[in-house]
């Protein structure tokens, strides 16, 4: 899976790197002095790299936990994100990263220890009111959780800080070290789908949404608190009839009144990776159609988004409490 | 299509005689080619690699979809000679600015680091291999397309046991042709990648038929290869018709083309 790795010099010795490369003992390692040198670069072609994305440990030295975008959060005042790996090891055609980054290789930054003293800087400066942490913005919080051990290694952190709430945003089925660790109340499992037609199509790589609700359902059998997150919500043909049956296979199998949220947004995207993605992928049918620019990002005009959101959550009442439903209103 | 730099003639003339590559007269550098490759001669240095990057790329257009591969011998302390290395790290001894060519296809060969030096190297002080060139090529060749596509294959031919000055031109010749295989392989892969990105970056089939037809504005031929790209993505017919062709304007050709894309279903099809 990782044919290549690339280590920065400094944390070249890092036991965590160590116990990382053992993974990959047949993978080519590249000494670098920093991160950029390999990830930056402008004369790269994401759409080329996906094909075969290096791995590249790295030291994050500042920056570790940043406000979130306006109108993203489930409720909560004081809303952060981090990110201890940068690109996703899935191919969503959606996705913004292709989009952000010039290169299509992951990043991992090892130095988790620098994102939970930064966590703990952010908590102790709301006097105890609730805060959130979002992981799941620049990467998959779980699916390199059997090589990173990240979530293992930061939920403990959140045991300790109750007013703190994380949520673990994934694609994956990789909960095995969840379903190993004691549920936390103040930590969100959130799973992402698109109805199967749609997933098959432009989530490459992704585990099958049958896959993804037996891992929901092992998670909230155990006690975990879990999430549903339908965003981007992809305008089709059909697409009334194909996130109904979405709806109604989720909710046939988990038990929506212990549900902690659900989150809804249109499929949108910042105008600038519009552009870099629109020349990655002239032939992909999802950039085909009447896209439009508002408020510096790019979506579908304004009354295709307001039926797709309204027939969602028209659908979602069927089965879960309004409290509980967030939508995403970054446009 | 792919572009060969290589410094000396002796490196060249195994791939001459290998690509049937014909001597184009003339010209700056000593140039070869056949239907899909062309070779350049650049000379020793790394400024001398880099000029005939450049010179080679303003002789054959502003493609963004050639490969380039740099072929060359190098020195190293202890790999064997002969041995083939496909560069993973290239760093320039006086600058100490490095590149990292993506690997982004499987190897067939092992990959090393790789130092440019201003003066050939007699001690290999770092376990690395040294030669003259790759970071003037390198640095050059992504300006014009993307890394993916810009690699560099080494050939050693000197270490610590068998210094430089014993290399002769047809020892530098027999190194080359021993490796041809492997040169063949990463000719192919990355003429391969290179037909992929030109393949991406494509205008749509009708795009010539439309612009015979009516006489486009600069801005309308804009949208019209947007409107042509939106087609091709989301419908495996064409769009040309008798209906089309008989309307009279560019415009209402493109207000056309708006037309038939608001009315195609938006489907998605298992990738």
């Amino acid at each position: 899976m990782i044919n290549t790795i690339y280590i920065e010099r400094e944390i070249a010795d890092h036991p965590r790197v160590r116990r990382i490369c053992e993974n990959f003992s047949n993978a080519v390692t590249i000494i670098c002095e920093r991160y950029g040198e390999v990830f930056n670069p402008k004369a790269q072609n994401f759409r080329l790299q996906k094909q075969r994305p290096a791995l590249i440990l790295a030291r994050k030295h500042d920056g570790m936990v940043l406000k979130t975008p306006k109108g993203y959060g489930i409720g909560g005042n004081h809303n952060y994100y981090f990110s201890h790996m940068l690109n996703c090891i899935y191919d969503c055609r959606y996705c913004f990263l292709q989009g952000m980054y010039r290169s299509a290789h992951y990043v991992l930054f090892v130095n988790y220890e620098d994102f939970e003293t930064a966590i703990v800087s952010k908590i102790s400066e709301v006097n105890g009111e609730t805060i959130w942490f979002f992981s799941g913005y620049d990467c998959d919080s779980l699916a390199l959780e059997p090589i990173t051990g990240f979530v293992e290694h930061v939920l403990p952190l959140f045991a300790r800080h109750p007013n703190a709430f994380i949520e673990l945003r994934t694609k994956s089925t990789q909960v095995r070290s969840l379903l190993r660790t004691k549920p936390l109340p103040n930590c969100v499992v959130a799973f992402s789908f698109t109805p199967k037609e749609i997933s098959a199509a432009l989530e490459n790589g992704v585990p099958s949404v049958e896959k993804r609700i037996d891992a929901m359902v092992r998670l909230q059998h155990q006690g975990w608190r879990l999430g549903l997150r339908f965003d981007p919500v992809i305008y089709h043909q059909d697409y009334q009839a194909h996130y109904r049956r979405l709806f109604s296979d989720l909710f046939q199998q988990l038990d929506s009144e212990r549900l902690h949220s659900v989150t809804l947004g249109a499929f949108r995207l910042p105008a600038p990776y519009h552009r870099n993605i629109l020349r990655l992928y002239p032939d992909e049918p999802l950039f085909a159609t009447t896209l439009e620019p508002s408020n510096g990002m790019v979506s579908y005009q304004a009354p295709i988004r307001d039926e797709m959101i309204a027939f969602c959550e028209q659908e979602l009442q069927r089965y879960v409490t309004p409290d509980i439903c967030f939508s995403c209103s970054t446009l | 299509m792919l572009h060969f730099v290589v410094a000396l003639p002796a490196e060249a003339k195994p791939l001459i005689e290998h690509y049937g590559l014909v001597r184009h007269t003339g010209g700056a550098f000593p140039v070869y080619e056949n239907e899909n490759i062309t070779l350049i001669v650049s000379g020793i240095g790394k400024v001398a690699a880099a000029a005939a990057t450049g010179y080679l790329q303003a002789q054959t257009g502003n493609h963004s979809c050639t490969a380039w591969l740099n072929i060359g011998i190098v020195g190293h302390n202890r790999r064997a000679i002969g041995d083939g290395v496909l560069v993973h790290k290239i760093t320039d001894q006086i600058t100490g600015r490095n590149w990292y060519p993506p690997l982004t296809f499987g190897l067939p060969c092992v990959s090393d680091d790789l130092i440019t030096v201003d003066e050939p190297e007699t001690e290999y002080r770092e376990n690395k291999l040294y030669d003259m060139e790759a970071a003037g090529f390198y640095a050059t060749a992504c300006r014009f397309t993307t890394a993916e596509l810009v690699h560099c294959y080494k050939i050693v031919s000197d270490n610590l046991a068998t210094p430089s000055e014993e290399v002769s031109t047809k020892t530098v010749q027999a190194l080359i042709e021993q490796r041809l295989d492997t040169i063949d392989v990463l000719t192919q892969t990355l003429q391969a990648f290179a037909a992929r990105l030109a393949e991406f970056q494509s205008d749509p089939g009708e795009l010539a038929r439309f612009l015979e037809h009516w006489r486009f504005t600069v801005s309308e031929q804009h949208q019209l290869r947007r409107l042509l790209l939106h087609w091709r993505a989301r419908s495996p017919k064409t769009v040309w018709s008798a209906k089309l062709a008989a309307l009279p304007s560019a415009n209402d050709a493109l207000r056309y083309l708006r037309q038939e894309l608001d009315i195609l279903p938006i489907e998605f099809s298992k990738s």
